[in-house]
């Protein structure tokens, strides 16, 4: 018997969902699907069609596991979300302490080749995808979509950024509530390899399975915005001023990303952290009363320089 | 209008949509559809959580209703979710007036 749609969807949400409350929830999704197929049908599409696209509009069941997972594991669904949340955390603390250990030894770069299968016995190391904090919904399903069909992939988790941003509040209650790139630590898909792949690997395909909307970053140093006082520890960070109206350029090794460039106008300091990617400036506004906009321009350059500029609009 | 640029007011809408009576997941999501007419296209696996999560909150309350033959999870408004749903909508529309302002003068 041939498994429809519907049904491996059903399944998949089955497995990945905690035992407790997934009765409800695989009864309602199912109520879902079958009031929208139904639909789809009184509209004139196949019963193929229709289950197709009901299955598109709700999205991957990976995603909407996390989703489900999420909530559950702020425990407000008694002990059994607890234990939960705990396993959580610890998975959490896992890949950042790992991924905080190659940003300091500077090993954030995939420069591994190797796409073949190897004999190593894979270690128990977790590969983290990481998106652009603009990355949509649908870019991030169809990158699962993608992950799915590679051998190398074992399996993988949806995280999402709220999630993580929830449990690293918990992690480091001191940290500031900025962090890099915004108010919200970023989605990801925690990856596990097939046992049979090495961690290049795996980081290749990952390299090269190109989506837009996603950042193919196992340790990029958006990762570890939300610790960011324990990458301070790590990491001394310099500072440079430029003056309000001018701009300056910063000689290569000068300044390195996360480092700070102020400008100060009439005592309010704005400040810029040195972008991580190249090419792609920074800048951060401030509004007077008099609508007079003070803005601060950070750039790093492909050369290894930073530019900065401080200028009214 | 994708679901991506409803993130943070999807909660709103459906408390919107259950204060016009009580309704499953599926006639939510139809019923906001229609009242957009159409604009809205919720990314229809983010609104089980959220209306589990307006139930954990005490926003709503639900329960299993049977009809055509099937059980359904059937979602009501509450009275702290009525009174949510006015703050939100008063605070919903301070914005749209402050954002209004700013783009009137740029």
């Amino acid at each position: 018997v041939t498994e429809s749609e519907s049904e491996r969807y059903l399944r998949e949400l089955r497995q990945g969902l905690p035992v407790f409350g997934r009765r409800r929830i695989l009864a309602e999704i199912r109520h879902h699907l079958e009031a929208a197929l139904a639909d789809g049908k009184d509209r004139g599409l196949s019963d193929q069609e229709a289950e197709r696209l009901v299955i598109e509009r709700l999205g991957p069941a990976a995603i909407l596991v996390e989703r489900f997972t999420d909530d559950l594991t702020r425990g407000v669904r008694g002990l059994p979300n607890r234990l939960v949340a705990t396993m959580a955390k610890k998975r959490i603390l896992a890949v950042l302490t790992v991924c905080l250990g190659f940003a300091v030894v500077g090993a954030a770069v995939f420069s591994a080749t190797e796409t073949s299968p190897s004999a190593k016995p894979a270690s128990p190391l977790a590969v983290t995808v990481y998106f652009k904090h603009q990355a949509t919904r649908s870019q991030e399903g169809a990158f699962a979509k993608k992950l799915a069909t590679y051998p190398q992939v074992k399996k993988f988790k949806f995280v999402t950024g709220a999630t993580a941003l929830r449990q690293m509040k918990k992690v480091h209650p001191t940290s500031p509530g900025l962090v890099l790139g915004g108010h919200n630590p970023f989605d990801s898909f925690q990856v596990t390899r097939a046992v049979e792949y090495t961690q290049p690997a795996i980081q290749k395909i990952l390299h090269d399975l190109t989506v837009p909307g996603v950042r193919f970053v196992m340790v990029h140093p958006e990762l570890v915005g939300p610790s960011w006082d324990l990458l301070r520890k790590q990491l001394a960070r310099h500072h440079e001023s430029v003056v309000l109206g001018s701009s300056r350029v910063f000689a290569p090794g000068v300044l390195r990303a996360m480092d700070l460039v102020t400008c100060n106008d009439h005592g309010l300091h704005l400040q810029m952290p040195v972008p991580f990617q190249s090419g792609q400036p920074g800048r951060v506004t401030f509004t007077r009363t008099n609508m007079v906009s003070v803005t601060l321009r950070v750039t790093y350059e492909h050369d290894g320089s930073v530019r900065a500029s401080c200028g009214l609009s | 209008m994708n679901g991506d640029a409803l993130r943070g007011h999807l909660e709103l809408l459906l408390l919107a949509a259950l204060a016009e009576g009580e309704g499953h997941g599926y006639a939510l999501i139809e019923r906001l559809r229609a009242r957009s007419e159409g604009a809205l296209a919720l990314g229809e696996g983010s609104v089980y959580p959220a209306l589990h999560r307006l139930e954990a909150a005490g926003f709503a309350r639900s329960s299993w209703e049977r009809g055509d033959g099937r059980r359904k999870r059937v979602y009501h408004l509450t009275k702290p979710g009525r009174d949510k749903l006015g703050h939100e909508r008063h605070a919903w529309g301070e914005l749209v007036r402050t954002v209004e302002l700013v783009l009137a003068t740029s």
